[in-house]
């Protein structure tokens, strides 16, 4: 059943996805072919540059805008409109609908998220800056940072902040009915709820990380050396800082990841109890 | 044995206003029954109950002896009083999704209906008439073999030529072991169908009847019953 639903999600998403990222893919390339590197410090860039590249920064705007507006209008049309009638009638259970409109939007927003990144890298080799970044981080690594489970790290911090995003915003669409007679209004002050509990809840989390010292002890240890050892390669370089930044950062991670599995896992109840018990379509 | 549709004390609160208040009866197998009641009597809270679109504030509604949920979808035939097709959808997409996801769902049966009404599978949902989506939607939900067909007012809205077509279809299509309840106030043109009754005012059970013992008892049609019980 939940194949058949994730089946059903693609084909009603997938025409709107398939224009937004040819006219991205397109753009892209014209802009790749005709924009002269070279002359980057032309204070008087060409009109056609201009507008290509006018172009390029839209299509990106409305590659993320598109995947926002898809996930929450999808939702809200789908489950709590008039199309909700078909939907909750279908032999299938609650969780089953969530999760399928949830894995598509999980689906969709890394596939918009990577063509993203895929152009701005292609921007990134073709200017060099791709090459000074990497410089960078292997001067970094040399050094004896981790940078290398940092970068890992992060793309998964991306990713599952973006699950529990998607997940709040479910939640706040599924309780706003019962909030207001405005459905949208009610899913807006729900989610101002939401957001304000998410912040309350990362508060404590962060202190359960913070106490353990590290991070503590990392900003105290930068302060002092900075003035005590400015000129001679600096905190950041010496052994010490580097194995107290190598420890923090981790944490810092894993504190972020705990706070964003919170939220999704909280949102995800949310949204299944208000759909089985509170469901109102009128 | 237990009924196709059971109600037992069935009530349902919106906040402090009462939708559905100790509704208590019992459907058997085989019937087409009427919903009855003026606008605002409940009938369509009850339907949503019977459909898992509502969880009631206190009692039961049993189909085919289990509360409303995954199981009950697939014997329930539901037709809702409004459209509930996406807007990308052709009409082809719409029966595929009945295929898709109901057993009972006989697409040959579909087919011809939309056939007769001439209406092409490629057509776009959203470019029909309100007419034509309704009588879509119709041909879908009774081309399935449902135990139980729940149609929220099905002859609301149209012109008389548009509900006799609607009412032939349902009784021409519905599965004669399942049992069909219609919901509306527009007695007249339905009661000649009917096997039974229910009556329903402001969200109680004024009467539950079969049709031929109203007849015989009290020599009225159902219409002038009804005008009777819900006289303002």
């Amino acid at each position: 059943m939940l194949s058949k639903l994730i089946k059903l999600e693609f084909k009603a998403t997938a025409r709107t996805f398939f224009f937004v990222y040819a006219a991205l893919i397109i753009i892209t390339a014209v802009n790749l072919l005709i924009f002269p590197w070279d002359s980057l410090s032309d204070p008087v860039p060409n009109i056609l540059q201009g507008i290509v590249m006018f172009l390029y920064i839209v299509a990106v705007i409305a590659a993320g805008f598109v995947t926002a507006a898809l996930v929450i209008t999808r939702f809200f049309r789908n489950m709590l409109g008039d199309e909700g009638y078909l939907m909750h009638t279908l032999p299938a259970a609650a969780e089953q609908l969530i999760l399928a409109k949830f894995i598509t939007s999980i689906v969709w927003s890394v596939c918009t998220g990577a063509l993203v990144a895929l152009s701005i890298l292609a921007f990134g080799l073709r200017t060099g800056v791709m090459s000074q970044i990497r410089a960078t981080l292997d001067s970094w690594q040399t050094l004896g940072y981790s940078v290398g489970s940092w970068e890992i790290g992060m793309i998964g911090l991306v990713f599952v902040s973006a699950a529990a995003g998607i997940l709040l915003i479910y939640a706040a669409m599924a309780i706003g009915p019962n909030l207001l007679k405005n459905k949208v209004g009610g899913s807006i002050l729900a989610f101002i709820i939401l957001a304000v509990g998410a912040e309350l809840v990362s508060v404590p989390v962060g202190q359960i990380f913070a106490a353990t010292g590290t991070e503590a002890g990392l900003i105290a240890s930068i302060l002092k050396a900075d003035s005590a050892t400015a000129g001679a390669g600096g905190f950041f370089e010496s052994a010490a800082g580097i194995d107290l930044i190598n420890q923090s950062v981790p944490l810092a991670l894993a504190s972020q990841y705990a706070i964003s599995i919170i939220i999704g896992v909280v949102c995800w109840f949310l949204t299944r109890y208000f759909l089985k018990k509170k469901l109102n379509l009128a | 044995m237990s009924g196709i549709l059971e109600c037992n004390g069935l009530s349902k609160r919106f906040g402090y206003v009462p939708a559905l208040d100790n509704v208590t009866f019992s459907l058997g197998a085989g019937r087409i029954v009427g919903l009855l009641g003026p606008n605002g009597s409940g009938k369509t809270t009850l339907i949503k109950l019977a459909n898992d679109l509502l969880v009631p504030t206190a009692g039961t509604v049993l189909i085919d002896g289990k509360p409303p949920g995954k199981e009950t979808k697939q014997v329930v035939s539901y037709l809702p009083d409004r459209m509930y097709f996406d807007n990308w959808m052709r009409v082809r997409d719409a029966v595929g999704l009945f295929a898709e996801f109901y057993e009972d769902f006989d697409a040959a049966k579909a087919g011809d209906m939309l056939s007769s009404l001439r209406i092409d599978a490629v057509t776009p949902i959203r470019s029909l008439s309100k007419g034509t989506k309704e009588k879509v939607q119709l041909a879908l939900v009774m081309s399935r073999r449902a135990k139980l067909y729940l149609l929220d007012e099905p002859i609301g809205g149209v012109d008389p030529a548009a509900r006799d077509f609607i009412l032939g279809t349902i009784i021409r299509n519905y599965n004669e072991e399942g049992t069909v309840v219609i919901s509306t106030h527009l007695i007249s043109d339905i009661e000649k169908v009917l096997d039974d009754v229910i009556f329903l005012n402001a969200g109680r059970v004024e009467r539950v009847s079969a049709v031929d013992d109203i007849r015989e008892r009290e020599q009225k049609s159902i219409d002038e019953v009804f005008r009777e019980v819900f006289k303002c």
